[in-house]
C-alpha cells in the first residue's frame, strides 16, 4: 500500500527535526563563538576609545604638572602628576616627576617611597639612584648616599649617559667634602679626572676641588690646564697663581698673577704681585742664590722682625730689653742671640744652619697679636718663613 | 519587616529537564566548554563595566584625581536621584548583595537569575561608583557573571542540576575578572557561595575564572588594581605588630558589620518616598566629606590604596580614612545604592594596615617591614573579619603580592581577625543580609563549623552472636538459641559481613535434608563496610536494608568494633539537638 503524501511529508519533517535536534549542540557552540566574536569586537572598540581617552588625559595632566613644577609650584603640580599617573599607571617618567615634585614640596618621606618603588622596578636606573642619593645626602646618611651615588655613577641613563655620570660623581665629591670625608673625596676626584671632559669649566671645577682638599700640586696642574684651554681665563690664572704661591713656587706664581693682571686689572691681584715679588726678593731659602745674597736676605729679615718687635712692644707697653719672661722679651733675647750669630757667619753652610731658628723667630714675632696691621713685608716674611727652614729647589 | 521583593524573582520559570538524551561524559564536556564561554562573556562584560565606571567618573567628577566644587557635591547627590529612580521603577532587583542573589539562584530558584538584573547592576553600579558613592565593582561583576551564566544555561537547555551550578560558575568568572585574581575568586565562590566542591564543578569554575581573567588582562593589562611594593617580613618579633593588626582589623570589621546590621532594616522601614532620596542623601554626605578634604573615600578608591601602600599618608590620615570609609560605605550600602563591599573592605584594610605599620615603625623602626606589607596584610585581615572568608583572605594576599614570605603574618593576623570577629559578631555579613531580606539561605560559615555526627558517636557494643559462615547451620542455631538472640552476624570472608534471623536459620535446618553451612543461607549483597569515622548520613543511606550494621576496624575488616542500628542513629541525632 502506498503511503499517503501527507503522512510522508510528516515523516520527513519529523526526520528533519531529529537531525536538527542531533545538531543542536554544535549549533549552540557555533552561535556562542559568533556571539563571543561580536561582543569581543564591541569591547575592543570601546577599549580603544578608552585607551585614547586615558592617553590624552595622562598627557594633559602631565604637561600641566610639569609646567607647574617648572614654575616652582610643586604643591599644585603634585595632584596633577598624580592624576597623570592615574591614567598611565606604569609610566615611570610620570612617577619620577611626581617624586621630584614631592621633594620640591619638601614631602621627603612620600618622595622617598616613590623613588624606592621606582628603584625596585629599575634597580640600575641612574636618575633614580641619583635622586635617592640626594635624599640620603639631605639626611646626612653618608653610607646610603655613597651607595646610591655609586648606583647613579654606574647606572643606566637614557640621555647623555657620560655627562650624567660625571655630574653624579661631581655631586658625590661635593657631598664627601661637605661631610669631611676628604680621603674618599680625593679618590673620587682622581677617578673623575680620568674621565672628565676637557672643558675649562670642568678643569676649573677639578682644580678648585683639589684646592679644597689641600692638594695644591694637582690644583695647579688643572688651573694651568684650564688657563691653557682658555688663555683669557683670569680665574684659572689667579687659581694657578695662588696654588703656585702656596706650593712655594713663587716665580711661577708671579708669572700667573701678572698674566691675570694683564687680562683684568684688579687691586687684589696687584697686591699679590707685590707680595710675591717681596717674597721672591726676601726669600733666603732659594737654593740658587749665593751665600752673600742669602746673608743679605737674612739680615733684611732680622731687620723686619726687629721693627715688628718694637711695634709690638709699643702696643703692649712692654720693655723688651728687660728679661722678665714676657713672650716679647723672650723673642727679643732670641733675636739678639741670632743677630750675633748672623754677624759672625758668612759661609753658606753656616747660613743654611741659621735658617730654621730664624724661621722660628720670625714666625713667633709675626704671629704676635695686638701689634697693629701687618705691612706687605710682614706678610711676605710670614709667608716665607712659616713653611720651615729647608732650602727650596 | 521582611522584604523579599527586591531579591526574589517574581515569577521564576519552571525549569524542567529538557536535555536531549546524552551520555554523562558528553554532558560533562559540554558543561566545561560552556564554562569557558561564560568566562569569556563575563570577562568582556567586566571590562565594559570597568570602562563605563571610568568614563562616568571622568564625566561626572572630572578627570582630576581630586574632584573640585561643585561637581564633588552635586555629582553623587544628583546621580543618587537617578539611581533611586532606576532602582525603584526599572531594575528593582539590583538592590542587595550579588553574592546572596547568586546563592538564591543556587539554593532557591534552580539557577535562575534574570538577565535584566545584570543590565540593571551594570548601569546602576557604574553610575553609583562613577559618581563617587563609596562602593566597589566586584560584587556587581560577580552578579553579572552569574546572570550571564544563568541566561546561557537556560538558553542552552542544561539539566536542572547543571543549571543550578552554572550561576556560581559565572560568579567566579565575574569576580576573577574584576579582581584580576583567579585563585581568590575560585576560593571565594567555593567558600562563600557553594560551600563544597566536586571535580566537575571545580573544573568548570577554574575554566571560567581563567578564561575571564585572560580576557580582562588582554584588554586592561596584567597589572594588579594597585601596584604592590616590595613586601618583606623582617623578624619574628614583628608578628606582635601583625597580631595587633589582626585585633584592630577585627574590631573595625565588627563595627562595620554592626553598623550595617543596625541601619539597613531601619532605612528600609522608612516610608517608600524616602527611598527616592536615600542614595542622593548618602551621595551628598560623601561629597561633603570629599569637599572637606578627604576625596579619597569616594568611589572604589584603588588609586588611594596604591598611595597608602607606597607610604603616601601619615598614620593619622590612614586611620581617619579607614574610619570615614566605614561610615561612607555603610551610608551608600544601606541607602540601597547598588554596588559591592569588596573594594571598600580592601580600602579599609589597607588604611588600617598602613596605620598599624606606621605606628609600629615609630616604636621599632629597625624591626618593621614596609608600610605596603602592612597594608596588604590589612586587606586580608578585613576580608577575614568582615566578609568571613578566611581561606580566600589568605590566598588573596598571597596571590596579589606574589610573595610567600609574608605567609606567617598573613595567617596570624587573618586568623585572629576571623576568630575575634566571629566571637563579637556571630552572624557573618552575607548571612545577616540574607536574614534581613527574609531568605533562608544556608550559612556557609555555619556549615563549616557544623559538627558532623559520626558512627563512633552512635555505635554500641556487639550484642549478637558472631558466627563464621563456614560452620553448619544447626551449630549456628544452637549458639544463637543459647544466647537468646533473634539475629546473628555472619563473618563470610572474603565477601564481608552479613546477617541472618534465627527464624530463617531454624527453617533452613528443619527443611534441608542435608546439613547446610551458614554461608549457603546468606543472600547477596553483603553488608556495606562501615567504619567508626563514617558520618551517620552515610549509615542512613544503607541501614534501611539491614537490622543492624557491623562497625569494623579500618585496618582489619574482620575485626568488629561495634554495631549500629537505625535506633542508635536516631538517638545520636536526638542527643545532638539537646
Amino acid at each position: 500500500m502506498e503511503t499517503p503524501p501527507k503522512r510522508k511529508w510528516a515523516s520527513r519533517v519529523k526526520a528533519w527535526k531529529e537531525r536538527i535536534r542531533a545538531l543542536r549542540r554544535p549549533i549552540y557552540v557555533v552561535s556562542l563563538w559568533l556571539l563571543a566574536a561580536g561582543f569581543f569586537a564591541f569591547t575592543f572598540s570601546v577599549n580603544r576609545l578608552y585607551a585614547e581617552k586615558r592617553a590624552h588625559l595622562s598627557a594633559y595632566w602631565f604637561q600641566q604638572g610639569q609646567a607647574e613644577l617648572e614654575q616652582g609650584q610643586p604643591e599644585n603640580a603634585i595632584p596633577d602628576l598624580r592624576t597623570a599617573l592615574l591614567y598611565s599607571h606604569a609610566n615611570q617618567q610620570y612617577e619620577l616627576n611626581l617624586a621630584r615634585a614631592l621633594v620640591a614640596a619638601n614631602r621627603v618621606p612620600e618622595a622617598r617611597s616613590y623613588f624606592l618603588n621606582l628603584l625596585e622596578e629599575a634597580p640600575g636606573s641612574g636618575p633614580i639612584n641619583l635622586e635617592l642619593a640626594r635624599l640620603a645626602a639631605k639626611d646626612d646618611d653618608a653610607n646610603k648616599a655613597r651607595r646610591y651615588f655609586n648606583g647613579a655613577i654606574y647606572g643606566a641613563w637614557d640621555n647623555d649617559p657620560i655627562l650624567k655620570r660625571q655630574q653624579a660623581r661631581q655631586e658625590l665629591i661635593s657631598f664627601l667634602i661637605t661631610n669631611d670625608l676628604k680621603t674618599q673625596a680625593h679618590g673620587e676626584l682622581m677617578s673623575y679626572t680620568a674621565e672628565m671632559p676637557t672643558t675649562p669649566n670642568a678643569q676649573l671645577w677639578v682644580a678648585r676641588t683639589f684646592t679644597k682638599l689641600g692638594d695644591d700640586r694637582n690644583a695647579l696642574d688643572f688651573f694651568v690646564a684650564a688657563s691653557q684651554t682658555n688663555r683669557r681665563d683670569v680665574t684659572a690664572l689667579l687659581g694657578a697663581g695662588w696654588a703656585a704661591f702656596r706650593l712655594g713656587r713663587y716665580r711661577e706664581a708671579l708669572e700667573y698673577f701678572k698674566g691675570a693682571e694683564s687680562l683684568h686689572e684688579d687691586p687684589s691681584t696687584l697686591q699679590m704681585i707685590e707680595l710675591v715679588s717681596s717674597v721672591i726678593e726676601l726669600n733666603p731659602f732659594d737654593s740658587s742664590i749665593s751665600a752673600t745674597e742669602r746673608r743679605h736676605r737674612l739680615v733684611l729679615a732680622m731687620g723686619i722682625a726687629d721693627e715688628r718687635l718694637k711695634t709690638c712692644a709699643g702696643s703692649h707697653d712692654v720693655d723688651i730689653d728687660t728679661v722678665t719672661g714676657d713672650p716679647l722679651q723672650l723673642a727679643r733675647s732670641q733675636w739678639n742671640y741670632l743677630n750675633r750669630q748672623l754677624r759672625g757667619t758668612y759661609n753658606n753652610s753656616g747660613l743654611v744652619q741659621l735658617l730654621p731658628p730664624v724661621a722660628s723667630l720670625i714666625t713667633t714675632v709675626e704671629h704676635q697679636s695686638g701689634c697693629g696691621p701687618q705691612t706687605p713685608h710682614d706678610q711676605a716674611m710670614l709667608r716665607i718663613y712659616q713653611g720651615g727652614g729647608e732650602l727650596q729647589r | 519587616m521582611i522584604d523579599t521583593s527586591v531579591i526574589s524573582p517574581n515569577t521564576p520559570p519552571l525549569i524542567e529537564d529538557r536535555a536531549a538524551p546524552e551520555t554523562p561524559a558528553q554532558g560533562e564536556r559540554f558543561f566545561l566548554l560552556l564554562a569557558i564561554f561564560i568566562g569569556i562573556f563575563s570577562g568582556l562584560a567586566v571590562v565594559c563595566f570597568r570602562i563605563t565606571i571610568d568614563f562616568l567618573r571622568i564625566e561626572l567628577l572630572g578627570s582630576s584625581v581630586t574632584p573640585t566644587f561643585p561637581r564633588i557635591l552635586l555629582a553623587p547627590a544628583l546621580t543618587g536621584i537617578v539611581i533611586a529612580l532606576l532602582v525603584m521603577f526599572v531594575f528593582p532587583r539590583v538592590r542587595g548583595s550579588g553574592v546572596n542573589q547568586t546563592k538564591s539562584a543556587l539554593y532557591i530558584y534552580d539557577g535562575y537569575i534574570p538577565f535584566r538584573t545584570a543590565i540593571g547592576k551594570f548601569i546602576c553600579s557604574a553610575l553609583a561608583i562613577g559618581s563617587g558613592q563609596s562602593l566597589g565593582p566586584e560584587d556587581p561583576s560577580l552578579q553579572m557573571g552569574a546572570s550571564i551564566a544563568s541566561a546561557l544555561g537556560r538558553r542552552l537547555e542544561l539539566t536542572r542540576e547543571r543549571l543550578r551550578l552554572i550561576a556560581p560558575v559565572g560568579a567566579a568568572a565575574g569576580l576573577a575578572a574584576a579582581f584580576n585574581s583567579p585563585i581568590s575568586a575560585i576560593l571565594f565562590v567555593i567558600e562563600e557561595v557553594i560551600g563544597r566542591w566536586t571535580a566537575g564543578f571545580l573544573g568548570a569554575v577554574v575554566l571560567s575564572a581563567v578564561s575571564s581573567v585572560v580576557v580582562s588582562r588582554y584588554f586592561l593589562g596584567s597589572e594588579p588594581l594597585f601596584r604592590i611594593p616590595a613586601v618583606q617580613f623582617i623578624a619574628p618579633t614583628e608578628l606582635l605588630a601583625y597580631a595587633a593588626l589582626g585585633i584592630v582589623g577585627a574590631i573595625a570589621s565588627v563595627v562595620f558589620a554592626k553598623a550595617i546590621q543596625y541601619l539597613r532594616p531601619r532605612m528600609k522601614a522608612l516610608p517608600t518616598w524616602t527611598q527616592f532620596f536615600q542614595p542622593a542623601l548618602a551621595g551628598l554626605i560623601i561629597g561633603a566629606m570629599g569637599l572637606a578634604g578627604r576625596p579619597e573615600i569616594m568611589g572604589a578608591g584603588y588609586e588611594f590604596m596604591d598611595q597608602a601602600m607606597h607610604d603616601q599618608f601619615p598614620w593619622k590620615i590612614l586611620a581617619i580614612l579607614a574610619g570615614l570609609k566605614i561610615l561612607t560605605t555603610v551610608l551608600s550600602f544601606v541607602s540601597g545604592t547598588p554596588g559591592g563591599m569588596f573594594a571598600p573592605t580592601l580600602f579599609i584594610g589597607a588604611m588600617l594596615g598602613g596605620a598599624v605599620g606606621a605606628v609600629a615603625r615609630m616604636f621599632i623602626p629597625h624591626l618593621t617591614g614596609s608600610i605596603g606589607t602592612y597594608a596588604l596584610v590589612g586587606m586580608g585581615v578585613l576580608f577575614a573579619g568582615f566578609l568571613r572568608v578566611p581561606m580566600t583572605s589568605v590566598f588573596m594576599v598571597l596571590e596579589v603580592s606574589g610573595n610567600y614570605s609574608i605567609i606567617l603574618p598573613v595567617i596570624l593576623a587573618n586568623t585572629l581577625s576571623y576568630l575575634i570577629s566571629r566571637n563579637l559578631q556571630p552572624v557573618a555579613i552575607f548571612d545577616l543580609l540574607s536574614q534581613q531580606d527574609g531568605l533562608g539561605l544556608p550559612s556557609m560559615e555555619e556549615q563549616r563549623e557544623e559538627r558532623v555526627l559520626r558512627v563512633e558517636d552512635a555505635m554500641r557494643a556487639v550484642d549478637v552472636p558472631v558466627i563464621d559462615s563456614q560452620i553448619p547451620a544447626d551449630e549456628a542455631l544452637r549458639v544463637a538459641e543459647e544466647q537468646g538472640a533473634a539475629e546473628i552476624l555472619v563473618d563470610d570472608p572474603p565477601f564481608g559481613w552479613s546477617s541472618l534471623t534465627v527464624g530463617a536459620l531454624r527453617d533452613a535446618v528443619e527443611q534441608s535434608p542435608s546439613e547446610p553451612t551458614v554461608a549457603s543461607l546468606l543472600s547477596e549483597p553483603h553488608m556495606p563496610p562501615i567504619h567508626p569515622d563514617h558520618s551517620l548520613d552515610f549509615v542512613l543511606r544503607h541501614i534501611s536494608q539491614w537490622p543492624f550494621l557491623p562497625v569494623t576496624h579500618r585496618a582489619n575488616s574482620r575485626r568488629i568494633v561495634g554495631l549500629i542500628t537505625m535506633n542508635d542513629v536516631m538517638k545520636a541525632f536526638d542527643r545532638s539537638l539537646q
